[in-house]
């Protein structure tokens, strides 16, 4: 069977797999919780730090995905529509926190660096938590989850330009990692 | 190429490097973290709050019975207005003379006999639908009755008969149908 053929399979069966939850199967949303809790609570641990709230987050995402699947009408992917729901949860429960800042003061000459005590190499991981609040954000967003400037910075609350001045303060800080 | 433009290129060939580097780590980043607590009971516990809507079937079965009737029936007054309108009727000749009361029996016993096996048919309709069949029913009932008044004023009038004829067999045809069987209402 050809890697194209098991992609679709698979598509398939998550799609009825959705198609089942949304007629009340329990079983069947299990399934599906099972398949992606653990790219949720990775990108809630990524985007909060702590892990344990990382996973209280991702628990109301998929009570949230449960309460919203009706309206989930299958254009994209079950997996990205979810992982959208857990990063708004995410984001929101940070924005409570500390409000994004709209904009930002980076001077791209000032040397940054890691904070103190981290200055030797570190798993990438632990670099990611290491970062500001808003650098994070945006990194994780942008370079793992795949959005887009426009959308981080809608999602964000902040200007296109503060978006892509974090990531150069995110990636700047993580090569700093590298190169320790 | 001046000493300044010598380290400008030389940091930017570590810059490179390190974006390399970086990329390739990211890539290596496991997409996945397992949770360090089963989340699915607390999860069930909250689903167990919502109910997903059940998606409501289209109820569109009463809704074109009751356009179909409303358009025979409009036909049938329109074409009375018409009749009335014209000055010389098309006369029934000699003893094919309709007899209306002699009809109206015949047909008042089968109709009667299928109404009531129509609501016993049907009883287990939603209200709503109950109610609406029975609004096209009366609708036909009541333009049966505006031309059985016409016939009686012009029982010689072919074309009142006519339209008399048509509207007892629609009657008939709505009262002969088992909407439960269908399960369109449901």
């Amino acid at each position: 069977m050809s890697e194209a053929s098991v992609v679709l399979g698979a598509k398939a069966r998550e799609r009825a797999l959705v198609d089942r939850a949304k007629k009340n199967d329990y079983n069947a949303y299990e399934q599906l919780y099972r398949l992606h809790v653990g790219c949720v609570v990775a990108l809630c641990v990524r985007l909060c730090k702590d892990r344990d709230i990382a996973e209280d987050l991702a628990q109301e995402a998929f009570i949230l995905a449960w309460v919203k699947l009706h309206s989930f009408r299958g254009d994209s992917a079950f997996g990205s529509w979810l992982y959208r729901i857990a990063t708004n949860t995410a984001l929101s429960y940070l924005r409570k926190q500390k409000p994004f800042q709209n904009s930002i003061d980076i001077d791209d000459t000032a040397e940054e660096s890691l904070p103190d005590g981290i200055a030797e190499k570190m798993d990438l991981e632990e670099a990611i938590a290491q970062l500001p609040d808003g650098a994070r954000a945006v990194f994780v967003l942008y370079s793992l989850q795949g959005y887009t400037h426009d959308e981080i910075a809608k999602l964000l609350g902040i200007a296109q330009g503060s978006s892509k001045a974090q990531l150069h303060r995110a990636r700047k800080l993580l090569r700093g990692y590298i190169n320790a | 190429m001046s000493g300044q433009d010598k380290i400008q290129d030389k940091k930017g060939h570590v810059d490179g490097a390190l974006s390399l580097a970086l990329a390739r780590e990211l890539r290596q980043l496991n997409p996945e973290m397992e949770p360090s607590r089963d989340l699915w009971p607390a999860i069930e516990r909250g689903m167990a709050q919502y109910v997903q809507p059940t998606k409501k079937r289209l109820n569109w079965m009463p809704y074109s019975v009751a356009a179909s009737l409303l358009i025979a029936v409009s036909a049938l007054v329109s074409n009375v207005v018409l009749m009335k309108q014209q000055t010389a009727p098309v006369l029934v000749q000699g003893t094919d003379i309709f007899s209306l009361d002699e009809n109206q029996v015949e047909y008042l016993k089968v109709r009667n006999t299928l109404k009531d096996q129509f609501m016993e048919t049907n009883r287990m309709l939603p209200l709503a639908t109950l109610d609406d069949l029975n609004h096209n029913i009366q609708i036909l009932e009541d333009a049966r009755i505006e031309i059985e008044s016409q016939v009686r004023a012009n029982p010689q009038d072919a074309r009142l008969i006519e339209l008399l004829m048509r509207i007892h067999a629609q009657e008939i045809e709505l009262l002969k149908q088992d909407y439960s069987k269908s399960g369109q209402f449901m």
